[in-house]
């Protein structure tokens, strides 16, 4: 019994709500308001819904997940002031000193890669010495590294409308934004988990995978220059990009995790980590929340896509490799679900699975862009 | 029959058939799909494309046993659907309210709680209390004033079950209706015949015409002012033609640009032409256009037969240029060097974005910028075809571009034996003409002029007893690349030098060959700067190496676009789009609705409270929720109101 001390997603009594959590949900419903006034020009119909759904979201999550409400105002206050202080003028960039060293977003981008690695450094050292401060120490910098990419991904947004007015749009849009993107999802997620269980020893196997993917983001922008902000080609101006892709990087970021929590399962068995690491009981049960979220969101993500794919490609499945991959990681893990619910399956072959799910996840994130052609690649058109 | 059904059900068929077409479906996306059969033999050799083409392997998606295998997926699910959906209403609907306290206290989450005189409005309370907790309710009284509260929440999850499981069955039907099987058996009987003759569309057989019934994904390619009532259906080595109950019109086509010159949007202004009716209709990428259920998307575009105004510049002499015009999808005969030829125009692009080279001093820490792409100007495909039908293919740039701080015009040709276009670099001079470039290619060509040049290399020669000999190999050098290029200065190095001294002889010959170039553009008047004459020496060696003697230039020209459409029928869509809600809804209350149901006897005549709770799946955390709920009764119990 003393192993299920954790106080997993359990409500212990009804969810009261604070003053606090009136005012951040008044705050995101008058920045949503905000950018509805300002940026009305630049959005169709679609996009305004999105922008008001996603405000009502964020003031949801906030007012149930309190740290999300920090995480919002420090992010909204660092957007605020580097758009402040780029006043329209994209060459400010260079000449004052706060944008060129804190806040533009190619700044604010390494920023987050930094305190990325610095969390990993600390949890590891932290988990390897059973120590708390250093775990605790670890968790904020997790969480500077999600305000440090949020702004950089939001002051990214504004200078492409810097750029050209008709260049701007969401920097979702490359390989380059898409791995802060999954920088920043991956680690609040991991941070999610981390707060409902109330133990931190998991951050030094989740975050090496965030970490990696800082490595390679800094690699793409270093020896590819893929940091430039580049116009959308014509299939990708739509709204649709505003929703598919954050939905399928919270799927893939779940995924990830899931399978670091396999590692930790296998590593939870033996040695030193065994005293350190919550039981196995409950890293199966957590490998499980996240392959089912992962599900949940990548589901939504594939749904959505067929449906942009039926407004920009003429058919709703055209077998493009993307899709194909899509399919075949949905499957994948379909099974993995049906084997642990109602075949019962536990332990060892499932930490595995979710290990080389994300092999099979990363070859759909990457690989195929990398190795196969499809319309994805965006050659043709 | 019985054991085969039992089968299609089973867990275990399931899973294998979703790890089947998980593999079929890798396979296909490695091997590059629906390509005519000489492609696969050539990249993998007769063995393996007879395989290939005997598993359906070249068309994965549409081979009927891939389809076969969704249709298994689909009856599977099917089934299991089938078979459970009674029990989970049931289950829904059931509190269970009859369970026996002997089972109840064998859960593992129970517990027996002392209440020496239950107060009489526990009842109220607790009830109060399941409901505060989202669960819904039912009372059993019984004998000596006892009760049962039998409570359940999430119920919902389920309603997840069903609709996931339903959903499924439902995109596999309507993906298997969109995946046209009407002609796949009609092919499959010989009934419709692909057609692989390049018809126009009123002289296709009417075995390879399809009517208006099913669904189909086909292009339609229109020229600016053209109009077509059928549609190119590709398949295999060949097409069907589907014919549209309307006529399509289309009267404009434009690319509109970014600053930079790359490409922000397609757009075609098209015009419906039904009986009577017309309707107009503006299609862009991500903007489609429905009508009678067909929907057109914008999905590419070339040229639709641009007229060309050009001028015919030879290389190798001064001579004037010779006027000429074309069309493209035409060609125009001309004389080349006394010889007749064919110029077959096959695309005209009045914009190229091409990336410029990367800029070595930015650095990874600049502000994000705009890239650098940037548009290069206009460029015309021809084939230059002789009198015995050989062709070689060209491309040539109509403005000069910059490369290196230095402006080239640039004419690429490929011959039917080689693999890639290969390109020449003709310098352009300082008025960005090619005029001397020309005077220097016609110049080499001379011998008189050539002598000159060796004449003067040598009397400018310090060492006067050598000067004879610096004349006689100055000349050399240059009858030789006159003819051959650089190669043939490795040729004379190698034959007149021995083999040590080569690595240092062969800097002295091109120093060498550079002066008498120098002088060559001299005394044509040209722009004498020795990288010109570099640039010239190597556009000249290329020009040589690939037989490229003339270059187009481009007076004039009236752009006539072509559009492709893509037209689709897909009368499946609205069934797959209901199983896509269905399952976007069914994983949401999968994951996110928690099932748990909890009991509680109360038992006033011994002064016992029993409570258990069980949730839909063994859970790590429900012992601390458990304890939860028992503090919380525990509580009511001992709190009279």
């Amino acid at each position: 019994m003393m192993s299920s001390a954790y106080p997993i997603a359990i409500p212990t009594t009804r969810r009261r709500f604070w003053p606090v959590d009136w005012v951040f949900a008044i705050a995101a419903g008058a920045g949503t308001c905000l950018a509805l006034f300002r940026y009305f020009n630049a959005m169709d119909a679609w996009e305004a819904g999105i922008l008001i759904l996603a405000g009502a979201a964020l003031g949801a999550a906030g007012m149930r997940w309190r740290p999300l409400q920090g995480l919002s105002y420090a992010t909204a206050a660092m957007s605020m002031l580097a758009l402040a202080l780029y006043d329209g003028n994209l060459a400010r960039g260079e000449s004052s000193l706060l944008l060129k060293y804190l806040l533009s977003s190619q700044t604010a981008i390494m920023w987050m890669g930094l305190c990325a690695w610095g969390a990993t450094a600390l949890y590891i050292a932290g988990a390897a010495a059973g120590n708390r401060q250093w775990l605790r120490r670890a968790a904020r910098a997790a969480w500077a590294a999600c305000v440090f990419g949020l702004a950089g991904l939001f002051v990214r947004w504004h200078e492409s409308y810097l750029v050209g007015a008709d260049v701007g749009h969401i920097p979702v849009s490359n390989l380059y934004e898409v791995f802060v993107l999954f920088t920043v999802i991956t680690t609040l997620l991991y941070l999610h988990l981390e707060d409902r269980l109330g133990d931190r020893v998991l951050g030094a196997f989740v975050m090496p995978a965030v970490s990696a993917a800082v490595a390679f983001l800094f690699w793409y922008g270093a020896a590819r220059g893929a940091h430039g902000i580049q116009p959308l080609i014509p299939a990708l101006k739509s709204y649709w990009m505003k929703i598919h892709v954050p939905t399928n990087f919270v799927g893939y970021g779940a995924f990830s995790i899931a399978a670091m929590l396999g590692i930790a399962w296998l590593a939870a068995g033996r040695g030193r980590m065994a005293s350190r690491l919550p039981s196995r009981e409950w890293i199966d049960e957590l490998m499980y929340k996240c392959v089912a979220l992962g599900f949940v969101f990548f589901t939504i993500a594939t749904i959505l896509g067929a449906l942009w794919a039926a407004e920009a490609w003429g058919g709703y499945w055209s077998w493009d490799p993307k899709e194909t991959w899509a399919l075949i990681v949905w499957l994948n893990y379909a099974a993995w679900l049906h084997c642990r619910l109602v075949k019962n399956l536990r332990g060892a072959v499932l930490a595995w699975w979710a290990l080389a799910g994300f092999f099979v996840t990363l070859f759909a994130f990457l690989g195929v862009n990398m190795f196969l052609s499809g319309l994805h690649s965006y050659g043709s058109l | 029959m019985k054991a085969f059904i039992q089968l299609l059900r089973s867990m275990r068929f399931a899973i294998a058939i979703l790890t089947v077409v998980a593999i079929a479906s890798a396979i296909g996306s490695v091997l590059e799909q629906g390509q005519p059969t000489a492609v696969y033999v050539g990249r993998y050799g007769e063995f393996w494309a007879t395989l290939f083409a005997m598993t359906g392997l070249t068309d994965v998606y549409h081979a009927s046993w891939f389809l076969g295998l969704l249709g298994f997926m689909a009856v599977s699910t099917a089934l299991c659907l089938a078979q459970h959906t009674p029990s989970m209403l049931r289950d829904m609907r059931s509190f269970r309210e009859h369970k026996s306290l002997q089972s109840l206290m064998q859960l593992p989450c129970a517990a027996e709680l002392d209440a020496v005189r239950p107060d009489s409005t526990l009842r109220a309370r607790a009830g109060a209390y399941l409901r505060t907790r989202n669960f819904r309710f039912v009372t059993r009284e019984l004998q000596n004033g006892g009760y049962v509260l039998a409570a359940r929440a999430g119920g919902m999850r389920r309603m997840g079950y069903l609709l996931v499981h339903a959903a499924i069955v439902l995109i596999c039907v309507g993906g298997l209706v969109d995946g046209n099987i009407g002609l796949r058996l009609g092919m499959m009987r010989g009934e419709i015949v692909p057609e692989t003759r390049d018809l126009p569309p009123a002289d296709v057989p009417p075995q390879s015409r399809l009517d208006e019934g099913g669904s189909f994904r086909a292009v339609l390619n229109l020229n600016e002012g053209g109009t077509e009532d059928a549609a190119y259906l590709p398949v295999n080595d060949g097409y069907l033609l589907q014919e549209l109950p309307f006529s399509v019109r289309l009267k404009r086509f434009h690319v509109e640009h970014y600053g930079n010159g790359q490409a922000k949007d397609f757009v075609s202004d098209i015009e419906i032409i039904d009986g009577d009716t017309r309707r107009e209709a503006r299609l862009q990428v991500n903007h489609p256009f429905t009508y009678k259920g067909i929907t057109f998307y914008q999905s590419g575009f070339g040229d639709g037969g641009t007229s060309l105004a050009l001028d015919l510049v030879p290389l190798d002499s001064e001579a004037a240029p010779a006027a000429i015009a074309g069309r493209v999808g035409g060609d125009t005969p001309v004389l080349l060097g006394g010889e007749a030829y064919r110029i077959e125009f096959t695309d005209f692009r009045a914009i190229n974005v091409f990336s410029g080279e990367q800029e070595k001093g930015g650095t990874w820490f600049a502000p994000a910028s705009q890239g650098d792409m940037h548009d290069v100007g206009a460029s015309l495909s021809f084939r230059l075809r002789d009198a015995l039908g050989q062709a070689s293919e060209w491309e040539v740039f109509m403005r000069p571009i910059e490369a290196q701080g230095a402006r080239y015009f640039v004419i690429g040709k490929r011959d039917a034996q080689q693999s890639s276009m290969r390109y020449v670099r003709l310098p352009a001079d300082g008025d960005g003409k090619l005029a001397a470039y020309r005077r220097f290619s016609a110049a080499m060509k001379r011998p008189e002029a050539r002598e000159r040049a060796a004449r003067t290399v040598a009397a400018r020669a310090q060492n006067r007893e050598l000067a004879a000999a610096i004349e006689r190999s100055a000349l050399l050098l240059l009858e030789s690349f006159a003819e051959k290029g650089f190669r043939a200065v490795a040729e004379l190095v190698e034959a007149g030098v021995p083999g040590a001294e080569q690595d240092k002889a062969a800097p002295l010959y091109v120093d060498l060959l550079q002066r008498a170039a120098a002088i060559l553009h001299d005394d044509a008047a040209g722009d004498a700067s020795s990288r010109f004459v570099r640039d010239s020496l190597i556009a000249y060696n290329d020009a040589v190496e690939s037989g490229i003697g003339l270059y187009l230039d481009l007076t004039g020209y009236k752009q006539v676009h072509s559009s492709a459409l893509q037209v689709t029928r897909a009368p499946g869509a609205a069934i797959v789009y209901l199983g896509m809600a269905m399952l976007a809804l069914g994983t949401c209350a999968m994951y996110f609705v928690r099932e748990r149901r909890l009991w509680i006897w109360v038992l006033p005549a011994v002064g016992k409270v029993f409570v258990g709770l069980t949730a839909n799946r063994p859970l790590p955390g429900l012992q601390a929720e458990f304890i939860e709920h028992r503090a919380a009764l525990l509580n009511l119990i001992h709190s009279r109101s």
